[in-house]
């Protein structure tokens, strides 16, 4: 081979390495792209997450809304102060034990009343709140209330 | 001579170089168009919305339907007390392409050991559609149901009568 000959396959290897190795570069940051555009797509708040599992505190007699006995009916928006309970919590937003965590948790309190229960893994990792007005049923009383919802949401590893 | 043919080639190479840019910007944009349409992703979206649906619905003291404003004619979904597992149609065997999402249903109990899901639940929900143009979550009394959504036609003596069909009844 000439000398001119041996220089172009020099020539030649180096443009492939840096081509190739460009090339390279482009697919990974197509690849990243792509992934992140699928979590944009993908995302939904987790205000409206929590907010949609939030309803059922205050509208269903298996949470905190009070039922009248004789007659079953049910008063949403309306919370009866004996249910408000970490027992009834429980029962109302019953979260795995070994993996908890990484569900939504919440923390409700009773501002007026002071009364506060929480899901089995809310840890106070609080990241938004919302408020409503309630009627707090206690015996033949009703009262007006402000019930706090706090959320935390999916956490990557249990808090120790 | 020999200095134009290299500016030429120069120019022209260049035009070529162009030319594969825009063409790589394009097909990404059209890539990524396709992508966000795909099956794939809104099976995703799909699943994640009948797991909304489902949580709202609980919280609803009555009885009530809901229809999902989409073709769904490309998926399967299958709910049950756990979750909402969607699949693109005929793919029940790849378990990879199959979205989960699941939600917590009330109990009629407090859980003494919340590792299971032997409890007692107070409401239930189940059904499965596959292939389905439109798909229905209607809750009664304390149980959802997942079905295919049947077209509500209206009684016929609600149906309004043209013009026409009243000269044609008078004599």
């Amino acid at each position: 081979m000439s000398e001119e000959g041996s220089f172009d396959v020099a020539t030649k290897s180096v443009y492939w390495m840096i081509a190739g190795f460009a090339i390279l570069m482009l697919v990974l940051v197509f690849a990243i792209l792509m992934v992140n555009y699928k979590a944009k797509l993908l995302h939904v708040p987790e205000e409206l997450q929590a907010q949609f599992i939030s309803l059922r505190f205050t509208q269903i007699p298996e949470c905190f809304a009070y039922q009248d006995p004789r007659s079953e009916r049910v008063y949403p928006g309306v919370i009866d102060i004996s249910k408000f309970t970490e027992e009834q919590m429980k029962k109302c937003y019953p979260v795995p034990e070994e993996n908890g965590y990484k569900e939504i948790n919440f923390e409700l309190e009773l501002k007026n009343a002071g009364n506060k229960i929480r899901s089995s893994d809310y840890y106070k990792n609080e990241r938004f709140r919302r408020e409503m007005q309630v009627l707090v049923k206690e015996g033949k009383n009703y009262k007006k209330d402000t019930l706090v919802i706090k959320t935390q949401t999916e956490l990557f590893r249990r808090p120790e | 001579m020999p200095s134009f043919n290299k500016k030429a080639s120069s120019i022209i190479l260049m035009i070529i170089e162009l030319v594969v840019v825009v063409l790589i910007v394009g097909m990404t944009f059209y890539a990524a168009r396709n992508y966000a349409k795909s099956e794939t992703i809104q099976k995703e979206i799909i699943t994640e919305d009948l797991r909304m649906m489902v949580n709202a619905l609980i919280a609803v003291p009555g009885d009530a339907m809901v229809k999902y404003p989409q073709d769904t004619s490309a998926y399967t979904f299958i709910l049950t007390s756990q979750g909402v597992t969607g699949y693109l149609k005929g793919q029940e065997l790849q378990e990879l392409g199959k979205v989960k999402k699941t939600f917590f249903l009330p109990l009629e109990e407090a859980p003494a050991d919340t590792t299971t899901f032997s409890q007692k639940m107070a409401y239930t929900a189940s059904g499965t559609v596959e292939g389905e143009k439109s798909l229905c979550l209607e809750k009664k009394n304390k149980h959802i149901f997942l079905k295919p959504c049947l077209e509500i036609q209206p009684e016929v003596s609600e149906i309004p009568k043209t013009d026409e069909q009243k000269t044609e009844e008078t004599p």
